[in-house]
């Protein structure tokens, strides 16, 4: 099964929230790349990017009936979890300089993991969709054309092009839905 | 009447759309102005996206430790289908470890055959192949699977970048130097079609893969340039030429171009629903290594 579809991740999203052990493992599957990824941007370590993905998914697990989907996307929840433990890394090391009183320990503030999230999220979410609103989208985001432009382009009625972007960045927006108010388990 | 769903997608990417009357709805629907702010922070945060924004898996055996740590059944052991195969635009391939002295991207799939790069369209059902046995059991991998998801938007920001300035942006982009060039050859179906691919590395370090190419022939559908090894698997997609025939793309910084010498440009059938390539081959051309 590939989670490409809403409808197979509301199917998994369900499963998860009844203990299904293999509903955790395919959702490990689809989302570890992006808590990793995020952990990793933050962190610039991949043991403690490697441990951050560790704590997210055994706190999911263990805190999946705070989990309340008609708030939160999976990714967005799973993402709030992941800010909370790239938050406790840095956190600790802070600690850990000071106990070392480490010599110009450069205690810089933790890089905005809301953005970088976001951002791969989006990255992701454009990455799965089907080919043609693929290409509408990216044509929309990245050479700024207009549908009608973007319609002469891929030689598709314009009705079938903002159709396309209509669908796409409702689909987007759900992946994104309050990010930032997602509880930690 | 709320303002139609369409009218809202247009004007959050910015389109003038719209009639005096749907703008003054909009002006005092609250409901209507909601839905457009969130519907511009998704294009906001869809615009910022960069070529950076690459997903990188982590390790194969990190499954088993958070397994192990919530004492699952152990027949959930990591190897069914793959879910994270999804990303139609996915291609995976072994990003060397830079503590190590090898580097290369084919010399990494050389040494371990199940970390082949591959791109997805050629394998089972599922288009992924699940980890082996033999990928956990074996030592502690020297490279780390990198999950390039934004090839393709890479491309696409290339374009961003080059987007009315025309072409030959080598020409306008100071601290620019060529760094390798090649002839493209038209293959047998299209003849009288040339091109040409450049690469270029700028002020920064970051490289670039130019394509001007010229077709007697009016594209039916999109024209994709790929970059691949000698065997053309796998195949690459660094993006679409504009309508002029150029193209000035993005190289991912981890990609061994030594691994990646060849470059194709594919004509893709207009209602392309497949992301890979389509098997039509206009020009094809290799950097000396």
């Amino acid at each position: 099964m590939t989670v490409s579809s809403d409808d197979d991740l509301d199917a998994l999203v369900t499963d998860f929230l009844a203990g299904d052990e293999r509903a955790l493992e395919k959702i490990y599957r689809r989302f570890s790349a992006l808590v990793f990824t995020v952990a990793l941007r933050s962190l610039g370590d991949a043991t403690e990017a490697e441990d951050v993905v560790q704590k997210v998914f055994v706190a999911a697990w263990t805190g999946r009936h705070t989990y309340k989907p008609e708030r939160a996307s999976l990714s967005a929840w799973l993402m709030g979890i992941t800010r909370n433990k790239v938050a406790d890394t840095h956190q600790s090391r802070t600690k850990q300089r000071r106990i070392q009183n480490e010599v110009g320990a450069n205690i810089s503030a933790p890089p905005d993991t809301l953005d970088i999230a976001d951002r791969l999220i989006i990255a992701d979410e454009i990455s799965r969709l089907d080919a043609v609103p693929q290409r509408v989208l990216k044509l929309a985001f990245y050479e700024d054309l207009t549908h009608a432009q973007i319609a002469e382009r891929l030689q598709l009625p314009p009705g079938t092009v903002k159709s396309h972007i209509r669908r796409s960045l409702i689909k987007l927006r759900r992946r994104l839905e309050v990010a930032a108010n997602a509880q930690q388990p | 009447m709320h303002s139609n769903p369409d009218l809202l997608a247009l004007l959050a990417l910015g389109e003038p759309v719209g009639t005096p009357e749907d703008h003054r709805h909009l002006a005092g629907c609250d409901t209507c102005r909601a839905e457009l702010t969130a519907l511009q922070e998704v294009v906001g945060v869809g615009r910022r996206t960069t070529i950076q924004d690459v997903l990188v898996s982590p390790p194969p055996q990190l499954w088993q430790r958070i397994s192990h740590e919530l004492s699952l059944h152990p027949s959930i052991d990591g190897t069914g289908p793959s879910a994270n195969a999804a990303g139609p635009t996915l291609l995976t391939y072994e990003l060397p470890d830079p503590t190590t002295a090898r580097s290369g991207i084919a010399s990494a799939a050389a040494a371990d055959p199940a970390a082949e790069p591959r791109d997805g369209t050629g394998d089972g059902p599922g288009g992924d192949d699940p980890p082996t046995p033999a990928d956990r059991t074996a030592p502690a991998p020297s490279s780390r699977s990198i999950r390039v998801a934004s090839l393709v938007l890479a491309a696409a920001l290339a374009l961003a970048v080059g987007i009315g300035l025309g072409g030959n942006l080598d020409r306008l982009v100071p601290g620019t130097r060529e760094t390798a060039s090649v002839e493209l050859n038209a293959l047998p179906p299209w003849p009288g079609a040339s091109g040409k691919a450049v690469l270029e590395q700028d002020r920064d370090g970051n490289r670039w893969l130019v394509v001007d190419i010229v077709s007697p022939e009016a594209p039916s559908g999109p024209r994709e340039v790929w970059l691949s090894n000698t065997r053309a698997e796998p195949m690459m997609a660094m993006g679409f030429l504009r309508s002029d025939g150029s193209g000035r793309f993005p190289v991912p910084p981890e990609m061994d171009l030594a691994s990646y010498p060849l470059v194709d440009v594919s004509q893709e059938p207009k209602d392309d629903e497949s992301p890979g390539h389509s098997g039509n081959s206009m020009l094809r051309g290799k950097f000396p290594v």
